[in-house]
């Protein structure tokens, strides 16, 4: 869109705004116990995989903390197992989405010109296309996997941070160090990776985890949807689609993936929203 | 400078506004509900699995049916107690195997006035048998040799061969009006053009792909239809199945998903009835396809099957396990239980769940390693899901790796149907189309047919079908088809896992009379009345 | 939903002014009238790319609508006569430049399945459901979002803004599906306020059933509404021309209006229009749920009997929604703020 980009000086009155830091304590625990899950699977008291017959959609127990689900499951080791695929699935989008977003959103904000002109118009179909929709098309008509469903996520996600980063370099380029690089005579290449990259790693790094956000509550909604995974998977969006119908045996099977999915996505989101918060503080002090 | 109001007044200006909005929304969710019934005139409002794309005549089969035999009426119709009662035709000659002549009712009216003549019954023949028709009935007017009218009110049918099948043919071809037809050739049964009959209801608004209202057909030729109004709806799914009915806005659910009948029972003011289905979930294996087209192969599947676990997990325990491909009450049915149980009995002893068994065949096939096969299951349904992901754990233990891939309909069709690719090992759901026992026999053992999964069939088997074409007599019928079912059994293509139900959970004010596996095949305002 | 929160700052394609000499004034209607004839183009190359991709992977999924209409009994003859019918075995190429000059004449051909023209059933799903849906929750989630961000920004720092951020942080990243099931089953079943499944008779009964649907999609936006309103009016408060004003003693209404409203303005639009497309996802998961007969359960039942014309249909009608979407964000900004026009002025 064409705003203009205006630059603020912080005033005495300007109250900081920080997010109070209970908030941000609970967050990163989340985030810890989401990674102890991840790293350490054995912790789950059961096989997240064994079917057994004779305990079907039993409610929470000391046998099973959250109970069964319809193939007699043990909801708890689930969702344990679910944290791979819910950490590393959007890990893996968010980082492919910002490497690729960064390589083409410095180039076309550093060097302008027709490159600009050509990724601009690209990213702009990019954008008026919404991903979700897509993904649900593709992945429904050709039956892809997850695979397919993750390179679509990606793909149509890059408009906002290929935005983001072009605007970042735009406003970089002419900055008086810049110049001087260019002046000694480093290669572009150089001076994109030595001299502009670095500056920008704080917002990188806030932006991988509201990316992993948004990452995570596409790709279970496409699990939702019954797309990506395979059946029978430990996925926290796939156990709340084959969970639903059976609600009022055990309402667990399906809450408890949604609850560990909803705080996973809250905690990260609150996380990248205070860094970069942060950053943009320390951007207005410069 | 101009003093425009003060952002605080601005403020709550804005808070008003929104509160607003909102309370205007919450207003609408006080409304009275509209549609309360009135006095005697009762309304039926039943929810079904799915609806048809459109209500065409040719796009309805299966319990589509339900709906479209209660505006368009057959020659004669199957009641609910399997019996043929005559409908638009007032009476059937059978001068032979192969003919039937059809002595069509007088002064019947379709609902817009116009005459019910044979031109409207010849009509409906071809509209289902005409070559490039799009009818699922077409396959069942192939055995037609040709269809006249022989006299101002008669119609004969002449087939090449004796076909048991054709009463039930019969029962379910409602009859449409060829004028109204020829006026819209492409889109009858959509909301703008609904269809036209003689039945007892007739179409008043269609919500594509939702909700079809009928209403009374005041000017019916027979008996006055029961209800003043009888509506179908189809929920999305599961979810909103059980909220519906939760909500007690609907005095039935017809064919109600076995996986949700535990949490559909517990809601109070409904009752259950629960009849076994003739259908079969087996596990199917292309007998054309390594290693499948190896016995021992199939034989060491056999034992690897837990059915009882799948059964308890796919239906809650809603079905009969079965060792054979239609329940036994089906063939006792037409003479002596005995011979029947005697031949289901001993047809168990290949299928016992037995993993050393199984891992014993497998040693001794062709492939006592193990393999990789990748099996695939529909993703309307998903007891066979369940089933696969059991079915996986089990074979996992004898060494084969099973994968588990849930396509749609359409993916599952074209890849197991029409292009024959998948591995060969499937989890099959096949329910008969009609009534008459022979039906699933048919489906099963005829090369070619959708039903046929295993792509078997033996010489033997093909001539007992044939002779069943022309048997009249029922005990006969029965020594063929329990014949039939042995031969199949010795070569163990497919492992029969167990019937389901056919369940209906109707509310406590209604009562349910002669609910079968062929519900839809019948008027449901005889099978649920009002309780006297 | 993925709306953009305080990203949404730094995000936009710039035009930098600062850096260039500027040349010749052109007029603000010229300048508007070129706008609008570069997204036309860029328009039409995205209408294109879209259906074209999209029809390249219906024609190379498995099955057909030949299996659909025709059902499991029919014989492989019976199959072939049906894809003959609709010219489904013609080359690609061919399918496809049909298609578009049928698109180019206002004809989308008619549903396979559904044997009604592709308009009819997707303005009747559209005006019907999705539509009136859409307005539902855009007024329930933006009037109050931008009410509360407004209370947010001005009382920055206290309770009131924390105990909102903290709703609003919960509100925005909650998947759409978990607050349907949650909502649905609450105030559906538990307190029966409300009709869950279907939409109704028409008229005041389908809103009624829309009610809880708009909500359920309402509590991602007005989180979001909420927060993206907060950030830009606290950017805008904490500029030298708010101190400024404010300084030199004007009116807190004049403030509010003339500063911070306009200001805040161009983000607002734009991430409204942002916000209404990606709310395009969100339906199709809040139909299911509710069963709602809109365009999102009509593109489901569409790709699962493969009906090409339909897919077809809804995509690029889908397609110039949000086309036609970007273009009036895009003009209205231009109209709230002078300074984008002066800035395209002096854009090379």
């Amino acid at each position: 869109m064409t705003a203009p980009a205006t630059v603020a000086i912080p005033l005495r009155t300007e109250k900081k705004r920080r997010l109070p830091p209970i908030t941000i304590s609970i967050a990163f625990a989340v985030l810890a116990i989401a990674l102890v899950m991840v790293f350490f699977p054995q912790i789950a008291p059961y096989d997240p995989n064994f079917i057994d017959a004779t305990a079907i959609l039993q409610g929470p127990s000391p046998a099973h903390l959250l109970g069964t689900d319809q193939l007699g499951r043990d909801v708890f080791s689930r969702v344990i197992a679910g944290a791979g695929t819910a950490v590393l699935a959007p890990l893996l989008l968010a980082t492919g989405t910002i490497v690729v977003a960064v390589l083409l959103g410095l180039a076309a904000g550093y060097a302008r010109g027709w490159v600009d002109g050509v990724l601009g118009r690209v990213i702009d179909v990019l954008y008026a296309i919404p991903a979700l929709l897509v993904a649900i098309v593709v992945v429904g008509v050709t039956g892809g996997g997850f695979t397919m469903a993750l390179g679509i996520l990606l793909i149509f996600g890059l408009p906002s941070p290929f935005r983001l980063f072009r605007a970042a370099g735009m406003e970089r380029v002419n900055l008086p160090y810049m110049e001087a690089a260019r002046a000694i005579g480093l290669s572009h290449l150089r001076i994109i990776f030595t001299q502009l990259l670095p500056t920008l790693r704080p917002l990188l790094v806030s932006l991988l985890f509201l990316q992993f956000t948004y990452g995570l509550i596409e790709v279970s909604s496409l699990s939702f949807l019954g797309l990506g995974v395979p059946p029978g998977s430990a996925d926290w969006g796939r156990m709340m689609f084959e969970n639903r119908a059976t609600l009022s045996s055990n309402v667990w099977a399906t809450a408890a993936p949604g609850l560990a999915l909803v705080l996973l996505a809250v905690s990260t989101n609150v996380i990248g929203d205070w860094m970069y918060n942060s950053h943009e503080m320390k951007e207005k002090h410069r | 400078m101009s003093h425009p109001n003060p952002p605080r007044r601005w403020a709550r200006r804005a808070l008003i506004a929104s509160t607003l909005v909102v309370g205007l929304v919450g207003l609408s969710a006080c409304a009275t509900d509209p549609g309360g019934a009135a006095s005697d005139d009762r309304e039926l409002d039943l929810l079904i699995p799915a609806f048809p794309a459109s209500w065409d005549a040719r796009a309805t089969s299966g319990f589509y049916l339900t709906a479209q035999l209660l505006i368009n009426e057959p020659m004669v119709a199957l009641a609910p107690d399997g019996s043929f009662v005559p409908t638009l035709a007032e009476s059937v000659d059978q001068p032979d195997l192969s003919t039937y002549v059809y002595t069509l009712r007088e002064g019947v009216t379709f609902t817009d006035g116009s005459p019910l003549t044979v031109e409207d019954v010849l009509y409906t023949f071809d509209l289902h048998s005409a070559e490039g028709t799009t009818s699922f009935m077409a396959r069942y007017m192939a055995g037609i040799e040709s269809v006249e009218a022989t006299a101002d009110h008669e119609i004969t049918v002449k087939l090449a061969a004796p076909d048991p099948e054709w009463p039930y043919t019969i029962a379910r071809m409602g009859i449409v009006s060829a004028a109204y037809y020829d006026e819209h050739p492409e889109s009858v049964g959509t909301p703008d053009v609904p269809q036209l009959g003689t039945g007892p209801y007739t179409v008043e608004s269609i919500s594509a792909g939702s909700k079809l209202d009928l209403e009374r057909n005041d000017d019916y030729w027979g008996a006055k239809p029961e209800y003043d109004a009888i509506n179908f709806e189809a929920p999305a799914d599961d979810n909103a199945r059980l909220l519906a009915l939760q909500s007690g806005e609907y005095d039935a659910i017809l064919q109600a998903p076995l996986s949700q009948l535990s949490s559909l029972t517990s809601i109070p003011g409904y009752n259950l009835t629960e009849v076994p289905e003739v259908a079969t979930y087996r596990i199917s294996m292309d007998v054309t396809k390594a290693p499948f087209d190896d016995p021992a192969v199939r034989r060491a599947i056999a034992h690897a099957v837990d059915r009882e676990a799948m059964l308890e997990a796919a239906l809650s325990g809603h079905g009969t396990v079965s060792n054979g491909i239609v329940p036994a009450e089906l063939l006792i049915g037409l003479g002596e239980a005995q011979p029947v149980e005697d031949a289901y009995e001993s047809f168990g002893d290949s299928l016992t769940y037995d993993v050393d068994a199984a891992a014993e065949e497998l040693a001794a096939s062709s492939v006592p390693d193990g393999f990789a096969v990748e099996v695939l299951v529909q993703q309307s349904d998903p007891a066979q899901t369940l089933m696969a992901q059991i079915l996986a754990q089990s074979l996992a233990e004898i060494g084969i790796d099973v994968s588990v891939s849930q396509v749609d309909d359409n993916t599952f069709l074209s890849r197991l149907y029409l292009d024959k690719t998948g591995d060969g090992l499937v989890v099959f759901s096949f329910n008969a189309g009609s009534a008459e026992p022979a039906n699933m026999a048919r489906s099963a053992f005829t090369a070619g047919d959708f039903g046929n999964m295993e792509q078997f069939t033996t010489p033997a088997i093909t001539e007992a079908l044939q002779a069943y074409k022309s048997e009249e007599d029922d005990a006969a019928r029965q020594a063929l088809l329990l014949q039939i079912f042995a031969d199949a059994n010795a070569e163990v293509p497919y492992v029969p896992v167990f019937h389901p139900s056919v369940a209906a959970v109707v509310a406590d004010d209604l009562e349910v009379k002669d609910f079968t596996s062929f519900w839809w095949a019948s008027r449901i305002d005889e099978i649920i009345v009002p309780t006297a | 939903m993925s709306a953009p929160a305080a990203i949404s700052a730094a995000s936009e394609t710039g035009v930098v002014a600062s850096q260039r000499r500027p040349k010749a004034r052109r007029s603000s209607t010229g300048i508007v009238l070129r706008l609008i004839l570069t997204r036309l183009l860029t328009s039409l190359i995205v209408l294109f790319v879209v259906t074209f991709v999209i029809f390249l992977f219906v024609h190379a999924a498995p099955g057909g609508p030949e299996l659909a209409l025709a059902g499991v009994d029919a014989t492989p003859e019976q199959l072939a006569a049906i894809r003959a019918a609709y010219h489904l075995d013609d080359p690609l190429v061919l399918q496809y430049f049909r298609f578009i000059s049928g698109a180019l004449g206002g004809d989308l051909g008619a549903s396979i399945t559904m044997r009604e023209p592709v308009i009819t059933v997707v303005s009747r799903a559209a005006t019907s459901v999705t539509l009136p849906l859409i307005v539902m929750a855009w007024m329930l989630s933006v009037i109050p979002g931008v009410t509360l961000g407004y209370l947010s920004a001005r009382k920055r720092g206290s309770i009131t803004d924390r105990v909102i951020l903290t709703a609003t942080i919960l509100g925005a990243t909650a998947p759409v599906f978990a607050v349907g099931m949650f909502v649905s089953y609450v105030f559906g079943i538990q307190l029966g306020w409300l009709p869950f499944l279907g939409a109704g008779d028409g008229g005041l009964d389908t809103l009624r059933h829309l009610v809880l649907p708009a909500v359920t999609i309402a509590v991602v936006l007005l989180a979001s509404a909420t927060r993206v309103s907060r950030v830009r009016f606290i950017q805008v408060i904490e500029e030298d021309q708010y101190t400024f004003a404010r300084a030199r003693g004007l009116s807190r209404s004049y403030l509010w209006t003339r500063v911070v409203l306009k200001n805040a303005a161009v983000h607002l639009i734009t991430w409204s229009g942002s916000l209404v497309i990606g709310l395009i996802a969100g339906l199709i998961i809040v139909e299911q749920i509710y069963g709602l007969p809109g365009i999102g359960t009509l593109l489901i039942k569409a790709i699962g009997s493969r009906d090409i014309p339909l897919i077809q249909g809804i995509t690029l009608l889908i397609a110039i929604g949000v086309v036609l979407i970007n273009l009036v964000v895009d003009l209205l900004c231009i109209w709230v703020d002078p300074r984008i026009r002066k800035g395209m002025e002096v854009e090379r």
